[in-house]
């Protein structure tokens, strides 16, 4: 790498290498046949120069050819993107707090030992598909550039899946389990997915009218989506974005806070962002006001702002962090815990329906907030109690109207297979569509 | 290239092995309003082993040549590892091939310069950012340009190079604090010739998005719809066209009985072909990326179901024929089913007597993109109209669409005469297929749940 940003710079250029290193092993059960085994070792390197106001960018897999990848960055800086920012000069940092030297040796052998454990709190479930997985890895990333900056991230994680789908359907529950050295398997968190998957096996159909709406962890991507989309610096950079006049405003109900804390969270914690920034805890929102836009370098440069370490690789699809140059990016946000447990925010249902997964959370005018998303699976809720899984249904609105109407938020998360841990948010006179 | 690959097979004690190795140059140009934000060409590559052993079967990727032997180690280990603790993996039978295919390009991306590319992009952005409400615009320039190279131990040996290019984004128009956006995308897999000249495609998409303004959302309800050309395309890609993978329905009892073939799902009138063989579609190519060749397969006739799309591993677990529909995104993963190009026969109605059949409902127009679990599907709409006795009354917007396979398949009534396959693709299940290309005719469809805002 060193020598790699030592080429780049004596063509008179500030350059900052960026890396990635991930190895990983995955085993997988159908009703408790293996279907599927997997491994990966994957390197990536991308190479940003800086000169004269424009910037370049290349990348490669290998390293083989060390002057193809700066000539190709050269040839990128001659066609003219505009910046303003320099590399950042944050001394050395190595963060290796959530790596376990002891998953480098983890195979297949140690995937199918966390199948088998789940396996034995699955083993009631005659009814559907059960789907188990297992696996671990490690992962590691190396920030130099010009100013000085010698970043060095490395983590591990060990995972266990469980995936119960209704019959006849590829809908259905996941518990999704993991740390750093063992899939930290919770029992009462799995058996209280499978009995809700239980409890939700028949179908009902709900037809068209307004109800409580709960969203779980597991589809809180579908609002987390919007929320970043409307608050990113690159929107109200280009005055698209719906909440361009208001800062410091009350935009959604007092009971929710999103903040950003990349430092915090049970995997994927990063004290430095992928351009070098250090991370920190920062609200987007306060108790329903707007406080703040996210900025990579760029966008901070351009609004004279000063960025907090929200500058990463990759967008709402993820991709190879190598490929695409740092966007801003609320990877790391979540909601602010509340004071109900998720049992009290149940009894507080009349007639609603949890969500526990979308279709479509992709479709719509995103920017603009509108969500409208099948419910896959809607869990149907009469008096507290899950009586089945909604029929053929939708639930529609716009997150400006939606989130104004939150009534509880839960006091805790479950780990779901993004990387923060949200709590379950509960909505009041949503509407829902149904056949 | 294939001589290399060929040695690395050699010595690893399984019963079957593969090798593919892929080089990938991609040349992007993105703007951002009227900035540039990004450009340039690169040049990535990787390896994905997978190996048969005992009827266990396991895929290692990798990206550096000296990590190949560790990739067989770990997966001729990982087949061992399966082996007796589930199916017993059987690959159909196949004849070995060696060859090398080129693809037929109208204009070789690979022969115009950078410089170029960003003009012809910047071009088709500065005309949507210069007409009415448009405030921004996010538009790329995007080339794929994979070399694969794939050799087996039954001694296939295949070099193939596939190209898409694309321009495409979204323009966002804003008024009186309301943003609308719309997708506009143009491309294909011939080469520069289908960037050309398209300078009609881009007013066309910055005038719905300003038309969008003015629309209302559409109130969530069950319609009868008709839905366009485009929107077929990802209808059928969504609702039908998965549950045609094998691997998607193999392990589901229920969906794999309701799918044998020889089932009516569909209304009389549904006939669906996958077709990854049609020239210069944005789904073509000759092998899979286990060395198959493509073929043409009828997926429904008449609403009977005729023909699934397989692997070697589904084909022979299926008891059907190989089909040569397994790939891979790149050189991070091993092949899954994929579909190619599939489309829905066209029928004998103008669009106007489509609309006149309709009646009362919505049309539809424009995928704005898809998902299915299961037998549920859902798509959204980029805009729509309100149909009254059969004739284009207000236009809405914000719509969301969910329906069951097996409802919606019997509840399709009517086609036009129209026949239009997208020119960009883009499926992501499990890896990103930006060679899935899709399309049909203009549809009417009764009872659509349409979740509206």
């Amino acid at each position: 790498m060193k020598k790699l940003l030592e080429i780049a710079a004596s063509h008179g250029c500030k350059a900052e290498v960026f890396s990635t290193r991930k190895k990983s092993v995955e085993m997988s059960t159908i009703n408790g046949a293996v279907n599927d085994v997997s491994a990966s070792i994957q390197f990536g390197v991308s190479l940003r120069i800086l000169k004269d106001g424009k910037q370049g960018f290349a990348y490669a897999k290998n390293l083989t050819d060390r002057e193809e990848l700066v000539q190709n960055a050269l040839a990128s800086l001659k066609a003219g993107v505009e910046i303003n920012f320099d590399f950042p000069a944050s001394g050395s940092v190595s963060f290796t707090e959530d790596y376990d030297e002891s998953v480098e040796k983890m195979g297949f052998a140690e995937a199918k030992e966390t199948i088998d454990k789940l396996k034995t709190m699955y083993s009631d479930v005659n009814e559907g598909v059960v789907s188990l997985a297992g696996g671990s890895g490690t992962s590691e990333i190396r920030i130099l550039n010009t100013s000085g900056s010698d970043l060095y991230h490395k983590d591990s994680s060990v995972f266990g899946v469980g995936s119960l789908m209704y019959p006849g359907t590829s809908s259905g529950l996941n518990s999704v389990f993991a740390g750093k050295s063992a899939a930290n398997i919770c029992e009462k968190d799995a058996l209280r997915t499978i009995d809700y998957f239980k409890s939700s096996i028949p179908e009902v159909e709900v037809g068209d009218s307004r109800m409580k709406v709960l969203f779980a962890p597991d589809s809180m991507y579908a609002l987390t989506w919007r929320l970043s989309a409307a608050s990113s610096a690159k929107a109200f950079y280009e005055k698209v974005s719906p909440l361009l006049d208001k800062k410091n405003q009350q935009v959604f109900s007092p009971l929710l806070s999103f903040v950003n804390n990349p430092t915090s969270g049970n995997l994927g914690r990063r004290v430095f962002d992928d351009e070098g920034i250090k991370t920190g805890e920062y609200a987007i929102f306060k108790n329903g006001v707007f406080t703040t836009p996210y900025y990579n370098l760029d966008y901070a440069s351009k609004m004279n702002e000063k960025p907090f370490g929200t500058g990463f690789r990759g967008g709402m699809w993820g991709g190879d962090k190598i490929s695409v140059t740092p966007s801003p990016s609320l990877a790391h946000a979540r909601f602010a815990y509340g004071e109900k447990s998720f049992e009290e925010m149940l009894s507080m249902i009349d007639r609603g329906v949890i969500v526990y997964g979308s279709l479509g959370a992709h479709s719509g005018n995103i920017l603009n907030g509108d969500l409208s998303i099948g419910l896959n699976p809607g869990l149907y809720v009469e008096n507290g109690k899950v009586v089945g899984r909604v029929k053929d249904a939708m639930m529609a609105g716009n997150i400006y109207s939606i989130l104004s109407n939150v009534i509880a938020v839960e006091n805790s998360a479950y780990y779901t297979d993004s990387i923060y841990d949200n709590p379950s948010i509960l909505i009041d006179d949503v509407s829902v569509v149904g056949s | 290239m294939l001589e290399n690959l060929q040695k690395m097979l050699l010595g690893s004690g399984a019963d079957y092995l593969d090798i593919r190795y892929e080089v990938k140059k991609t040349t992007k140009v993105v703007f951002a309003g009227k900035e540039l934000k990004e450009a340039g060409s690169n040049r990535t590559d990787g390896f994905v082993v997978r190996a048969l052993k005992d009827g266990g079967f396991s895929s290692v990727t990798v990206t550096k040549e000296s990590d190949v032997p560790e990739a067989v180690r770990l997966a001729v280990q990982g087949a061992s590892a399966m082996a007796g603790q589930g199916k017993n993996i059987v690959l159909a039978d196949v004849e070995s091939v060696v060859d090398s295919v080129e693809p037929d390009l109208h204009g070789d991306p690979a022969d115009v310069s950078l410089e170029d590319k960003i003009a012809l992009t910047e071009n088709y952005n500065k005309l949507m950012l210069t007409q009415k409400d448009i405030a921004n615009t996010n538009m790329a320039y995007s080339e794929v340009d994979r070399e694969k190279f794939f050799t087996s131990s039954e001694g296939t040996a295949i070099r193939e190079r596939v190209c898409t290019v694309s321009i495409a984004g979204e323009v966002i128009a804003r008024r009186d604090g309301v943003t609308q956006n719309v997708r506009a995308a143009i491309g294909g897999a011939n080469g520069m010739a289908a960037l050309m000249d398209r300078d009609d495609v881009f007013l066309k998409r910055a005038e719905i998005a300003s038309q969008l303004l003015d629309a209302e959302p559409v109130k969530g309800g069950t319609y009868d719809v008709v839905i366009n050309p485009s929107l077929t395309g990802v209808f059928i890609h969504e609702a039908f066209g998965h549950f045609s993978e094998a691997d998607l329905v193999e392990d589901n009892p229920v969906l794999r009985e309701k799918m044998s073939i020889g089932n009516k799902i569909g209304s009389d009138i549904v006939t669906i072909i996958a077709d990854t063989l049609i020239p210069n579609q944005v789904g073509y190519y000759k092998y899979d990326d286990e060395g198959v060749p493509v073929k043409t397969i009828p997926l429904m006739e008449n609403g009977v179901l005729t023909g699934r799309l397989h692997s070697r591993r589904t084909a022979s677990e299926f008891n059907e024929p190989i089909t040569g529909h397994c790939v891979a995104e790149d050189y991070g993963y091993p092949p899954i089913i994929r579909m190619g190009t599939i489309y829905l026969k066209k029928g004998e109605l103008t669009r106007e007597e489509l609309l006149g059949q309709l009646k009362d409902g919505l049309y539809l127009c424009d995928g704005k993109g898809g998902q299915t679990s299961g037998e549920n599907f859902t798509f959204g709409a980029q805009y729509g109209y309100v149909i009254k006795d059969g004739k284009i009354d207000r236009m809405v917007r914000d719509i969301n669409i969910m329906g069951n396979l097996f409802t919606t398949m019997k509840n399709i009534e009517a086609m036009d005469d129209t026949m239009k396959l997208s020119e960009r693709g883009g499926c992501g299940k499990g890896q990103l297929n930006i060679k899935s290309g899709y399309g049909g005719p203009s549809v009417l469809i009764r009872k659509m749940v349409v979740g509206g805002v």
